[in-house]
């Protein structure tokens, strides 16, 4: 139950794409590196790699920065050291279609929601469309009900148990909002 | 009748307000020119923003720094002032001599195909042609000459911007506060985010385009000077200055060069041309995606869009603002596109 509250209320043990976006990544030296572009997934152990990054150095850049080499984060990002290779970069995935079982489609990926100490995938936000996500809400599958294919998402979660969404309430007002969504 | 309720009272005072408030703003000259005068002010102290934050972190004083680079920038300006009008008369001395022959350029060719005027379509076409090329020639250079003049009269308001991006770069902090009380206390929060989010994109997108162009300034005057084209700082300025725009700045920059170097001789124009094509190639797929591509984040088709829509709304300087307003109304749907579920 704990997950579905963190999933509505948004706790703080959850990060999302934006947490980390454009966050500055500098080298324990104090010598800044760049900013961080993208993030790195691995579907098949579920969970957040590290960071692709935009080096601001010309000649050696340096592409990746893995989860064991984060030293803190906070407003910028300190790493003992980066590395290169070849990685499933987030935005891969973003906005491919999700089908269900019978070949329907359901929505496209849009964030994925990650742990905050062991960055492993919880569930991925899936965007219905423009418009019918502030009227109907966006969904929010957990990372055990979907499988990444080439060209789309399958969901094959089963569709008689709990469902995840998230529609707009008074993001303004987040204490009350908290409040009615506990009492309900 | 029914009775208004209190929040649509609420919404109709809103409402009445707002309208008040944008006819005072797009109405008044007065209110007008002071809020012209705050914006020019603003954009100058969030490009020295960075280096501001750069000296402090040296260990400067925040007021002592900003003192600094208010001085640095007037003294540039009286630099600029001194050496470069001298040398831009004496270029522009010898510009009539190139619309003249540009003019004879067009004049030779009107009589290469004169003999088509025979067909009085063609007649029309060519005399329609000739008409327009001189008329624009003459609206630029009126426009021109009168855009300066006005600047000279308001010579005495400019003066005025220094001081303001003192202010702005030394009390940001308290200014900005101040300004947030505008809003309601619930929704600050938010709102600071979002102002720091927009921040965060285009700060970092207008200190690289300042810093490109400089330096595509400064390859253009190399190569101008190399080739040995007429009037190398006004072309390598202009094309620094058209650099700002994306994807269409570059042509409307390089052009100038090119036709200036091709009264001198055609091969010289095909080598300007190269060079600043390869300056462009370099700048725009090397230099530029390094700081400003993964920056903004938007693909080159909506870009190219919003440039369109900007240019035909306020033409040049619509161009100059149209990523910039695009970059803030993006960032504020995905804020919002966040923070409201």
């Amino acid at each position: 139950m704990s997950l579905l509250y963190a999933l509505i209320i948004g706790v703080d043990k959850m990060y999302r794409k934006k947490d980390f976006l454009f966050m500055k990544v500098s080298s324990i030296k104090g010598k800044s590196i760049g900013f961080i572009k993208d993030i790195i997934v691995d579907f098949n152990i579920g969970a957040v790699l590290g960071f692709s990054i935009t080096s601001y150095m010309i000649f050696q850049p340096c592409v990746y920065i893995l989860k064991n080499n984060i030293l803190s984060y906070n407003d910028s990002m300190i790493v003992t050291s980066c590395s290169k290779g070849k990685f499933l970069h987030f935005t891969d995935i973003a906005y491919m279609n999700i089908i269900d079982l019978q070949g329907n489609i359901i929505g496209m990926i849009e964030d994925i929601i990650f742990d905050e100490k062991t960055f492993l995938i919880n569930g991925v936000v899936v965007s219905t469309g423009y418009i019918t996500n502030f009227l109907y809400g966006k969904k929010v599958f957990l990372i055990k009900d979907i499988i990444i294919g080439r060209e789309c998402i399958l969901y094959h979660g089963n569709k008689d148990k709990l469902i995840f969404s998230n529609t707009p309430g008074n993001a303004l007002n987040k204490e009350k909002n908290n409040e009615e969504i506990i009492q309900g | 009748m029914k009775k208004l309720s209190k929040d649509s009272i609420r919404y109709i005072i809103y409402f009445i307000v707002f309208i008040l408030l944008s006819l005072l703003i797009f109405r008044v000259k007065i209110v007008k020119d002071m809020i012209y005068l705050v914006f020019i002010s603003f954009i100058v102290a969030y490009v020295l923003k960075p280096l501001n934050e750069r000296l402090i972190k040296m260990g400067m004083n925040r007021r002592f720094s900003s003192v600094l680079l208010i001085l640095m920038l007037i003294l540039i300006f009286v630099l600029s002032i001194t050496f470069l009008i001298p040398i831009l008369f004496r270029e522009s001395a010898n510009i009539s001599d190139a619309i003249y022959n540009i003019e004879m350029f067009i004049n030779g060719f009107y009589e290469k195909v004169k003999p088509l005027s025979n067909n009085k379509f063609f007649y029309n076409l060519l005399q329609n042609i000739y008409g327009r090329i001189n008329t624009t020639f003459d609206n630029a250079f009126n426009n021109a000459f009168e855009r300066v003049l006005k600047l000279g009269e308001n010579l005495l308001s400019f003066a005025i911007v220094p001081m303001i991006v003192y202010y702005f770069l030394a009390d940001a902090k308290d200014i900005s506060n101040r300004l947030f009380t505008l809003f309601p206390v619930k929704s600050r929060y938010i709102i600071r985010k979002i102002f720091r989010d927009i921040d965060k994109i285009l700060g970092r997108y207008l200190a690289t385009q300042v810093i490109l162009s400089i330096i595509v300034g400064i390859l253009t005057f190399i190569v101008l000077l190399v080739l040995k084209v007429d009037f190398p700082l006004i072309l390598s300025v202009l094309n620094a200055f058209f650099n700002i725009i994306p994807y269409f700045g570059p042509l409307l920059g390089a052009l100038p060069g090119v036709i200036v170097a091709f009264l001198k001789s055609p091969t010289i124009a095909l080598w300007t041309a190269i060079w600043l094509y390869l300056i462009q190639q370099v700048e725009g797929n090397i230099i530029s995606p390094k700081f400003i591509g993964d920056n903004i984040s938007m693909h080159p088709l909506v870009v190219i869009l919003i440039l369109v829509i900007g240019g035909k709304l306020w033409g040049f300087f619509g161009m100059v603002l149209a990523v910039p307003i695009g970059v803030i109304i993006k960032v504020i749907y995905e804020d919002f596109n966040y923070y409201i579920f």
